[in-house]
């Protein structure tokens, strides 16, 4: 008897599941090490300069129909050469190193905040067995540990920068990324509890149902996480243009704040990365070949933040960090423990599509329940 | 898995050249006269909105930065012990280690939440002394 729509699609014949020659299937095994290493070295560097710009672009078209705007549309068509022109712009500026500034820090914060994007996108799996380590063992703590230096990074710059304005900006955003690290690490290991593998292949081939269907809270909790991690409305407030300027890039300008913005959106190439391994199946997929789902999904993540950016507006600091501590701390716990319990239930095999009705109610009546909780006492007071 | 974590050194210094090289561009270009260099006393002040900045940034800062680290180190220390737990609790056969049947996982699942019971107490005392509130 069929009884998943997986299995349907299994069924199928192989030319309706896999209709096009997928160019990774074969041949791409290389067997000299250097040659492997060298080729997707470059490949990850070209693969995050090429994906960034087309974010920018992405993120520029995408939001200006939203506030009744055209959008870059003179550079090229439909204004796709707009980054190239940026690129070249900001390279071409005048290098200004403060007087007052700390030069060494300085100099080492931009290179600081890109290594980590780089560095993490050596593990993330874009198809079976193929990258530069295709399955990493411990894949996803190595990720959230190399994540963590972006804060040091972040601090750097506002510390180094000597500025007023930096410095306020550093402090907060090392605060709030601290403080949103918590929910999502336990986000992840309810994640690790089902699948019972740290590595990020064998999560993508747990994952016979996304666990965003599987684990809506922590897919909810994660994805909050994973918009307060970059920095994005409504969390920007650490680059608030309208109170400190820029925040800790103030006194950047040229190569050097263009590594600052190669930074942030290779942040969120990751972010949506994992959101799409963790929580969406990865590059599985019918139809289409593992790396172009992959792709889709990663511009799709991409859209709801740039959609989130839009529509909502920047919560104060009071606010952010209550919400985190007070709100996400406790139901991520909290989804832990019920998660582990479901394991236990089901006997280790818990990803199966009973779950998912079940945990879809056990999400809303938290979420709800802890919201009212939330309001009655211990959360930011409203002054009236 | 140790020669993974050589490729990854191998591309560490590949992840550090390189924005290397993407600062280092500029300062070619600045040499052979492409880039403008003309840097003057306003221009290299700190800048605060057209100001004469009248002190160093690095002063005494707000003291609440502090409990939050303090419970961030707490938290991410207890985030450490739990990923090896969580790895190993459904209990799927990967043949390398022993797979935990139904009791283990219910004896595993007790010790956890008294781990957690104990550092959460902690947790709930910050909160009731109001080092969780932002003023």
């Amino acid at each position: 008897m069929i009884t998943t729509p997986q299995e349907i699609i299994t069924r199928m014949p192989a030319s309706v599941w896999q209709p096009f020659d997928d160019p990774l299937d074969s041949g791409w095994a290389v067997d000299n090490f250097w040659a492997h290493w060298g080729l997707f070295s470059v490949g990850i560097i070209g693969f995050v300069l090429l994906v960034v710009m087309g974010f920018i672009w992405f993120e520029r078209r995408f939001i200006s129909p939203m506030q009744l705007r055209i959008g870059p549309n003179r550079c090229g068509p439909f204004g796709l050469l707009q980054p190239v022109a940026d690129a070249v712009k900001v390279m071409l500026k005048e290098d200004i190193v403060p007087n007052l500034a700390d030069k060494v820090v300085h100099f080492i914060a931009p290179i600081a905040i890109f290594v980590p994007v780089l560095l993490m996108f050596a593990v993330i799996p874009v198809h079976e067995g193929v990258g530069l380590i295709p399955d990493l063992n411990v894949g996803i703590l190595f990720v959230i540990a190399v994540g963590s230096i972006e804060t040091i990074a972040v601090f750097m710059a506002g510390w180094g920068s000597n500025n007023k304005y930096s410095i306020l900006g550093a402090m907060r955003s090392v605060a709030m990324m601290v403080s949103y690290e918590m929910p999502m690490a336990f986000a992840v290991v309810a994640v690790v509890l089902v699948t019972g593998t740290l590595s990020l292949q064998g999560i993508v081939q747990a994952q016979t149902i996304p666990f965003a269907l599987l684990l809506p809270m922590a897919f909810i909790l994660y994805f909050i996480g994973a918009l307060a991690e970059l920095q994005r409305t409504p969390f920007d407030l650490l680059e608030a243009e309208s109170e400190i300027i820029a925040g800790y890039h103030i006194e950047y300008s040229g190569m050097k704040f263009a590594m600052f913005y190669l930074g942030e959106y290779g942040g969120a190439i990751i972010q949506s990365a994992l959101i799409t391994t963790l929580f969406l199946a990865g590059w599985k997929g019918p139809f289409l070949p593992p790396f172009l789902w992959f792709m889709i999904k990663l511009f799709a993540v991409f859209g709801m933040i740039v959609w989130i950016r839009a529509t909502w507006p920047r919560v104060r600091i009071d606010q952010l960090m209550s919400f985190a501590w007070k709100y996400m701390l406790p139901l991520s716990i909290v989804n832990l423990l019920i998660v582990a319990l479901e394991v236990i239930w089901f006997e280790g095999d818990a990803v199966t599509w009973w779950l998912v009705p079940i945990n879809i109610v056990i999400c809303g009546a938290l979420l709800t329940g802890w919201a009212t909780f939330f309001k009655l006492r211990g959360g930011p007071q409203v002054e009236s | 898995m140790l020669e993974n974590l050589g490729t990854l050194g191998l591309f560490l210094a590949v992840a550090i050249i390189f924005p290397l090289l993407l600062i280092g561009l500029p300062l070619i270009l600045r040499y052979s006269g492409v880039i403008p260099q003309n840097p003057s006393e306003a221009k290299q002040d700190t800048y605060e909105c057209g100001m004469k900045p009248f002190k160093e940034a690095w002063t005494q800062f707000n003291f609440h930065y502090y409990t939050f680290a303090i419970l961030f180190v707490v938290l991410d220390v207890m985030s450490v012990f739990i990923f090896p737990w969580a790895a190993r609790f459904a209990g799927i056969d990967k043949g390398d280690v022993q797979v935990w049947e139904r009791g283990d996982q219910i004896w595993a699942l007790v010790a956890v939440i008294v781990f957690v019971v104990i550092l959460l107490i902690g947790f709930l005392y910050a909160w009731k002394k109001k080092a969780l509130e932002w003023k």
